[in-house]
């Protein structure tokens, strides 16, 4: 999977970005719209339009992941950081045969560093797989109680939380111009 | 006309899954289950597709496998939802598209539609009577037309033309109308957003925007009205503004369609030997597709000829303005800045095509509060 370049090619004026303010928005933003909402990525986007975030325009928000079948895009900006939500259907990272709902957020700006600190202390793990340009990826299941533990993404433990909608990929990746943390996890199940 | 070629287009898609035998003899409770969604999904969330979905979400709609939705993306509908819902042996299908123009032969041209489906496969001759009762209101061949009004539905024979055309205005159009093929049977409720007015041009197009919040009253209201047409503050919107804005603000507005930015501040340009300053500046930048609409509208406003273009591309202007008639200053704007500062407002507009300011198109106006000869 590849993110996108998206925050400084559309707003130049605003790449000779401030200090990153300490604390990850992309992180706070995935705590408040897609954990609670996983599975449920409208039901994401629902609760974004009601805390204010403004629609985003496709033809500016290129798609994540490329061939998302249903969904949205919200913006928020404010003067701490400028955050893209994007929340649907489409491919695994890991398997595009596989259809899964996704929930992400690209923001910035953001210390790299300081956020991925953040992540790995939200996920409890190591990633599984860093990629080429960096990207990491994490496995997981949800625990009863919402803690995270982690898997192997190849073994029966996370077969067995895809089937009961409890498993879950989480994609950190810094290549963008900003900060990308996307949540994969379980499509409800499709009763067609 | 959106309703059918959605209905079709719908419809079309579910022949290829019905290949099975069509629901026989539906019985009430599907009905029931499509009044229901009608009334608590589409009519009661004005078929705003966010809101439809999660309220069907809420009452166990689940997604709808991709095969209904592929057929609607091939067709061009991408922004389209759908939900079903077994009842029995039978599924009631819930679809809501994004917002779409309905073009200019509508009951409202230049509105746009807010369209939510639902439908069954096969036959359910018991919804055409039911849809009746529920809107309670006499249709005609094409359906029902009325509007939602704070005293309850009204056709167009049971209230004022004035007061359909307020509640039209208010959002509160609305059209219904079953439609059945050999694939399906459905209904299909079109919530009508009325187009843009004056009172919408604060959040309207490129001009409008920049009327409304830069040129009106001389932007004294531009910081209320950026608050009003939610504009958002940007991080480090106020570092590293362009040129000439010496120190202010920058703000955002996201659209599903558009992106812009406004600028707010106290500017300084210096044109020849003259530095002209601008205690007041406002500015709009705007991103591609839109970006060549805003400098071309705003220089056909600007109706003059530039005093100064930049080498950094930058056209310029000074120009007086009487009973909305623009005046240049003309190529000795430097020897008659002075007394024409004097006389009355002189204005600055600088216009910036979004090859020489990144990928923005700008346009700034403000009033010279102030011009020094070096």
């Amino acid at each position: 999977m590849k993110p996108i370049a998206l925050l400084a090619a559309i707003l130049p004026l605003m790449a000779a970005a401030p200090a990153p303010p300490p604390g990850s928005v992309a992180l706070e933003t995935m705590l408040k719209l897609c954990v609670p909402f996983r599975s449920q990525p409208i039901q994401a986007l629902a609760a974004a339009d009601a805390a204010g975030w403004a629609p985003a325009s496709r033809k500016i928000v290129p798609p994540v992941p490329e061939e998302m079948t249903e969904g949205g895009y919200r913006f928020m900006s404010t003067r701490r950081a400028m955050t893209y939500l994007m929340a649907g259907y489409g491919p695994a990272p890991y398997d595009p045969e596989i259809n899964l709902s996704f929930c992400a957020t690209l923001s910035g700006p953001e210390d790299p560093k300081a956020s991925l600190k953040l992540v790995e202390a939200w996920v409890g793990s190591a990633p599984y797989e860093t990629d080429k340009e960096g990207a990491r990826y994490y496995a997981f299941v949800f625990d009863a109680d919402g803690q995270r533990r982690a898997v192997d993404i190849k073994g029966l433990l996370y077969d067995r939380a895809m089937r009961e909608g409890r498993a879950g990929v989480l994609v950190f990746d810094t290549s963008a111009d900003g900060i990308f943390l996307g949540l994969w996890t379980p499509a409800q199940t499709r009763a067609a | 006309m959106t309703i059918t070629r959605t209905f079709l287009v719908v419809a079309a898609a579910m022949a290829g899954l019905c290949a099975g035998p069509a629901d026989s003899a539906p019985a009430d409770p599907v009905v029931a289950e499509a009044i229901h969604a009608l009334d608590a999904f589409c009519a009661a969330k004005a078929a705003r597709q966010i809101d439809v979905i999660s309220a069907a979400e809420s009452d166990g709609y689940l997604p709808a496998g991709p095969e209904l939705t592929a057929g609607m993306v091939q067709s061009g509908d991408m922004n389209t939802l759908a939900r079903i819902k077994r009842i029995g042996k039978a599924t009631v299908y819930l679809i809501a598209t994004a917002p779409k123009s309905m073009g200019d032969d509508g009951p409202m041209p230049g509105a746009m539609a807010d369209s939510c489906i639902v439908m069954v496969r096969g036959a359910l001759p018991g919804l055409s009577p039911a849809v009746t009762e529920w809107v309670g209101l006499p249709g005609t061949e094409d359906g029902y037309l009325f509007v939602e009004t704070p005293e309850g539905r009204k056709g167009p024979d049971q209230i004022s033309e004035q007061a359909a055309e307020a509640a039209s205005q208010a959002g509160g159009l609305r059209m219904v109308r079953v439609e059945s093929g050999k694939a399906a049977t459905g209904v299909t409720y079109v919530a009508v957003r009325p187009p843009a007015g004056p009172k919408a041009n604060a959040v309207g197009g490129p001009l409008a925007d920049f009327l409304e919040i830069c040129v009106k009253d001389d932007a004294a209201g531009a910081e209320a009205a950026a608050d009003a047409g939610r504009w958002m503050f940007a991080p480090g919107g106020d570092k590293d503004l362009p040129w000439p804005i010496k120190s202010g603000e920058a703000r955002l507005r996201s659209t599903d369609d558009d992106f812009k930015v406004l600028f707010l501040g106290r500017a300084e340009a210096q044109l020849a030997l003259t530095v002209v300053h601008v205690a007041t500046y406002c500015a709009i930048g705007q991103a591609p597709p839109n970006d060549t609409v805003l400098i071309k509208d705003v220089e056909d406003w600007v109706g003059v000829a530039p005093v100064e273009i930049d080498p950094g591309g930058a056209r310029i202007y000074l120009f007086t303005a009487r009973d909305g008639v623009h005046t240049s200053l003309g190529d000795k704007w430097e020897k008659s800045l002075a007394a024409k500062m004097k006389a009355g407002p002189v204005y600055f507009v600088m216009l910036q095509r979004s090859s020489h300011s990144a990928d923005f198109a700008v346009a700034g106006i403000g009033r010279v509060s102030k011009a020094v000869r070096l």
